[in-house]
């Protein structure tokens, strides 16, 4: 009969593992998030605990990553390798989110990175249907009380689709993410009104540690 | 009874180095961060693969993990059990999350076979395949309970301080956990040798 030690000996035989190496883009967004955490001293938020949430949280971070290394340009606001490297180096985030659908799905993620000379936002989608002609989405920051007959929220800029339905854009906005809490991104037409007119298809309440 | 893992790669790395890696992490050193994850993935990825029902399942928990240990580096206290025990105790919370929001998430029964011993004789190998079958069956019959404590303790190479580290419990609860565990094991391990 074995000894204990014998059979932990086998146990340990049996269940120890492989040699197994981490797929490259996810050893690139672990860079890539230390890279941004050296050049931010600010402790991020954490972001939804869903499973899928998570693959978001990986799938931003590879998507930065990918960004920086690779310098493609995708999305109807360029980013811009350079840009996006500079921003993050000399930024400090504020928050990160991961807007969902009316029925709870995340469909998009956002970084805000406060800077030198205002606030942007990095917006993160590969999930958004590409719009008719015309019609384009809007990112909005909102504030309490918000409601259609007395709007309470300020917009980040439009952004449509690229022919992949990929949506990476950075979007520059004068608001404090302390005071207006949520993100919303709403379809609208493109007609000029600068009122938001659309439904809104995505939706996010930002978490932001307080001092 | 004395216990030490026998197979998990980290050995490979001294203390010293670990000590040393975890402080040029704690400055986010990409570097760093790259070694940590190389040298912990294997027996990281496997913890979570036994859990949960896909590669890609377990890639997103331990990438979370990473990152996760990313955020919170500088809570690190060389106090504790060390920095696997920690890294550890942070998968487990991936993991029992992922339990908790994903309901169809089942316990994986199948992970590849380890083929270490590649020096052995084909009869030598053939013995010591069907040896190690009959220890993952039994292995298997043990309750979660029973299989974590094995499994950080054996195949992780935590110590038992370690382990109550990571699973929050004392180290003199995970010692009495481990002993019954094993003895469990033992019996199951006998019942499956008899083709039960």
């Amino acid at each position: 009969m074995a000894t204990d030690d014998e059979l932990l000996g086998d146990l340990a035989a049996a269940l120890t593992p492989e040699d197994r190496t981490p797929p490259p883009d996810r050893i690139a967004a672990l860079r890539a998030a230390a890279a941004r955490r050296a050049s931010s001293p600010v402790e991020p938020t954490t972001l939804s605990p869903r499973p899928r949430a998570r693959s978001r949280r990986f799938l931003a971070v590879a998507a930065v990553a990918a960004a920086v290394a690779a310098g493609f340009a995708v999305g109807t606001v360029v980013v811009d390798d350079d840009a996006s490297e500079d921003l993050l180096a000399d930024g400090v985030v504020e928050f990160e989110a991961t807007l969902v659908d009316p029925d709870g799905a995340p469909g998009a993620t956002a970084t805000g990175i406060r800077t030198g000379i205002g606030r942007t936002v990095q917006l993160r989608t590969d999930d958004l249907p590409i719009l008719p002609t015309g019609e384009l989405y809007e990112l909005w920051f909102v504030g309490p009380g918000d409601a259609p007959r007395e709007p309470n929220r300020i917009s980040a800029g439009t952004f449509h689709p690229d022919e992949q339905g990929r949506s990476h854009v950075d979007l520059t906005a004068a608001v404090d993410p302390a005071l207006y809490r949520e993100l919303s991104i709403t379809a609208e037409p493109g007609d000029g009104n600068p009122a938001p007119t659309g439904p809104e298809v995505l939706r996010a309440t930002i978490a932001i540690d307080e001092p | 009874m004395s216990v030490q893992g026998t197979g998990a790669d980290h050995r490979d790395v001294s203390d010293d180095a670990i000590r040393l890696l975890v402080q040029r992490a704690v400055r986010a050193d990409p570097d760093a961060w790259e070694q940590l994850y190389l040298r912990s993935y294997s027996r990281l990825f496997a913890y979570a693969r036994r859990r949960l029902t896909s590669d890609t399942a377990a890639d997103d928990v331990v990438s979370e993990t990473m990152l996760r240990a990313l955020d919170r580096i500088h809570g690190f206290t060389r106090q504790g059990a060390g920095f696997d025990a920690w890294l550890y105790g942070i998968l487990r919370n991936v993991v029992l999350e992922t339990y908790r929001q994903d309901q169809r998430t089942q316990p994986a029964a199948d992970l590849p076979e380890p083929t270490g011993g590649g020096g052995a004789q084909p009869l030598e190998a053939i013995v010591q395949r069907d040896q190690r079958a009959e220890v993952r069956t039994a292995f298997e019959r043990l309750s979660p309970d029973d299989r974590e404590v094995l499994e950080l303790r054996v195949v992780a190479g935590l110590s038992a301080e370690g382990v109550a580290e990571a699973t929050d419990r004392t180290a003199g609860a995970v010692r009495m956990a481990q002993s019954r565990a094993l003895g469990r094991l033992r019996t199951h391990y006998e019942a499956v040798s008899h083709g039960d």
